[in-house]
């Protein structure tokens, strides 16, 4: 009996971890915008007067290096552009930039610097 | 089998000295286990449980530094113009660092390893 009770509980652990993994990916899915790595070439002027030039700080309200962001996770950058149109960031430069940024040009940008690995 | 506890405990004494000497670095380390980070930044901070969530080994420790302190504004309800980010998980774990906490954290993720560089 203790034995059938603890498989019991096993089997339905592993079925809330299955069902949870395919909802993960199920979501991944939806959510993500294919990028073009090649199609940012003509995007990335507005990006590299700052986060292309080593040392580059930005000053506001501390004085501190722009991040870097070659290397960074895709689906990071997406969400930290589309954090800056909505507001959900408040910064003035990355808020003007990301504004005006389609979703597909900011999954283009992402795919073409997290290509960047160091 | 003598000497080799005293070159063991004498390597051990060395390792904890060295980590003494880098009080930040240590802290940070210390810091980053006790508030849970890695259960979504990942142990090394750089494989994140999402892909929506960041890389933070190697990243500038200043910048990471601005990003705490901006969760912070944007959890304590900060005017937009003070440069903010809102964000209900970040805004809560960043309001329970100390200032001090902030720098040591930044200050060790950032001597860790990673992909990240400073884009061309």
């Amino acid at each position: 009996m203790k034995l059938r009770t603890n498989l019991t509980r096993t089997l339905s652990a592993l079925a809330v971890m299955a069902s949870c993994t395919a909802m993960g990916s199920a979501h991944a899915a939806d959510a993500a915008t294919a990028g073009d790595a090649k199609a940012a070439v003509n995007k990335t002027s507005m990006c590299i007067g700052c986060h292309g030039i080593e040392g580059y700080k930005s000053s506001f309200p501390e004085v501190y290096h722009v991040p870097k962001i070659a290397g960074q996770n895709a689906e990071y950058i997406v969400a930290a552009l589309k954090e800056y149109a909505s507001g959900a960031r408040t910064f003035p430069t990355m808020e003007a930039i990301a504004k005006s940024l389609s979703e597909q040009d900011m999954a283009n940008l992402a795919a073409y610097y997290s290509s960047l690995k160091n | 089998m003598k000497k080799l506890t005293l070159a063991l405990l004498g390597s051990a004494l060395l390792a904890f000295g060295s980590q003494a000497s880098a009080a930040d670095l240590s802290a940070g380390q210390a810091a980053f286990k006790k508030f849970n980070c890695a259960s979504c930044h990942g142990a090394d901070a750089k494989s994140p449980v999402m892909p929506a969530y960041p890389v933070l080994a190697g990243q500038h420790a200043d910048y990471l530094e601005h990003a705490l302190h901006a969760y912070k504004r944007g959890q304590s309800g900060a005017p937009d113009t003070a440069n903010v980010r809102k964000n209900a998980i970040m805004g809560a774990m960043a309001m329970q660092l100390s200032d001090q906490d902030i720098k040591d954290i930044a200050a060790w993720l950032s001597s860790l390893p990673s992909s990240l560089a400073t884009a061309k």
